[in-house]
């Protein structure tokens, strides 16, 4: 497998888990030192996962969501409490395996029983102040495991906002990115494109840009002479007028000429406007 | 990071999810058992099973909530991928128990029971999904039938290349590419983008 070309159908394929296993190995393989075909299978898996949405829609019956937040609550009390109670369980039965056992034999029966009493009431006073001492620290885990899980939870957060900011850096800092101005007939707004060739990625940066309309939305295209636009993606502003956004351009595309358009939400397959920001590239 | 991104609004439920808060589940089905649940539904073809298989995943997705990364894809794809898997599962547990059902025959009557116990997605998130669902509906209606069919038999039925080629009398090779162009088609048709703020 010479061809990298080959290593992408498999990613496709990857993606889908439709490898067989001699394929499969091979690509796992290849895949731990390919950074580009480690960046296909993501965006083939995204592109998989839309596939969901063919499905014909049936909506699930009534009592699902109950049934799965029971199972979610069931499964919880079961992790929380009764944890606590088979640590305690479990002192009280050290106690009496370990010593019983060594004392089996025959003539000590009567001995070894009375010893296992002893032992059995001592395990069981033993029990009781560990489970007052424990109902404390059973709180005061709870109370850790609820902090542990805030944070956790603030960390998700400034993972994904890092990924984000690291993959536009990459597509801005790129050895290879070209920009070009957008720009409109009259004054504002204003964009600038950084189409890094390297990475196959295109971003977007507009200014004065009022957010569209209810149920319209903002769509970049690229023209190539003598051929039709093709869609890089869709995006809206935030309330300041500032946009940002990264899109992975299709695979061979070609243009020289970059443009925005307003569309119907969710984006039109060819421009059904006049371009309001258009720039050579 | 514009507040009407339900990308961010999806992983912020996510993110409470991980934090033990239950309503962001119960507000996560909402969002997407519509979808779970016709995924399922078409795999397997029979309700009850489907049912099985959105209970394991939501489930599953509460459980692994904490290890969802953003930077891996959306909300969306990682529920449907999870959906997918656990209905794929049962699908090969079923035809390993040797219950072969007559998939299509059976998908009739479950589909039309579902379709009476319709109670319907939360409405804000019935024109979004809706929206995606055209997109996608378009986008495959575009794709040659060749390439359409052999990604609905690896997606839906979870058949793997060389049983595509069997399935579809078709050599091997033709296969692979025909998955990857009908992927790359549909990448084409809808561009991924990121939000930064």
């Amino acid at each position: 497998m010479n061809d990298h070309q080959d290593w992408k159908d498999l990613a496709a394929s990857y993606a889908l888990d439709a490898l067989d296993a001699p394929d499969r190995q091979a690509f796992e393989s290849h895949l731990a030192d390919c950074v580009a075909c480690r960046d296909d299978v993501q965006a083939y898996r995204e592109v998989a996962g839309t596939l969901a949405h063919a499905a014909p829609v049936h909506g699930p019956p009534p009592h699902l969501k109950d049934r799965i937040l029971a199972r979610v609550r069931e499964s919880r009390d079961a992790g929380a409490e009764p944890g606590g109670w088979s640590r305690e369980a479990a002192i009280g039965r050290r106690g009496r395996d370990g010593t019983t056992r060594r004392a089996l034999m025959p003539q000590w029966r009567p001995l070894a029983l009375a010893a296992s009493v002893i032992l059995a009431v001592g395990a069981l006073l033993l029990f009781a102040l560990e489970r007052s001492r424990s109902a404390g620290l059973v709180q005061q885990l709870a109370a850790i495991e609820n902090e542990l899980g805030t944070s956790r939870a603030q960390i998700a957060v400034l993972d994904s906002t890092l990924a984000e900011r690291d993959s536009l850096f990459a597509a801005l800092l790129g050895p290879d990115v070209t920009v070009a101005r957008l720009v409109s007939q009259g004054q504002p707004p204003s964009a600038q494109l950084y189409w890094n060739r390297t990475r196959n990625t295109i971003v977007i940066a507009a200014h004065d840009l009022p957010p569209a309309p209810a149920g319209r939305i903002y769509q970049l295209w690229g023209i190539a002479q003598g051929s039709n636009p093709v869609s890089l993606g869709t995006f809206d502003s935030d309330l300041t007028g500032r946009a940002v956004a990264l899109f992975s351009l299709p695979p061979g595309v070609r243009f020289q000429t970059g443009a925005v358009t307003e569309e119907p939400a969710g984006g039109s397959p060819q421009p059904t406007t006049d371009p309001f920001l258009i720039g050579a590239i | 990071m514009t507040s009407s991104d339900p990308n961010a609004a999806d992983r912020a439920l996510v993110t409470r999810m991980a934090a033990g808060d239950e309503a962001a589940l119960a507000r996560l089905y909402d969002r997407f058992g519509t979808l779970a649940y016709s995924l399922a539904l078409r795999v397997l073809g029979e309700a009850a099973d489907a049912e099985e298989a959105v209970s394991d995943a939501f489930v599953q997705a509460w459980n692994s909530a904490s290890s969802f990364d953003a930077a891996r894809g959306s909300v969306s794809a990682w529920i449907a991928m999870i959906a997918r898997t656990r209905a794929l599962d049962r699908l090969r547990a079923r035809s390993r128990r040797g219950a072969a059902t007559e998939k299509a025959a059976t998908l009739d009557e479950a589909g039309l029971a579902a379709a009476v116990s319709e109670p319907g997605p939360a409405p804000d998130a019935a024109a979004e999904t809706a929206d995606t669902r055209a997109r996608i509906n378009a986008a495959l209606a575009e794709l040659p039938e060749p390439q359409r069919r052999a990604l609905m038999l690896a997606y839906f039925d979870g058949l793997s290349h060389s049983e595509i080629a069997q399935a579809l009398d078709q050599p091997l090779g033709t296969v692979k590419t025909r998955i990857r162009a009908g992927l790359d088609k549909l990448r084409t048709a809808l561009p991924a983008y990121v939000w930064v703020e």
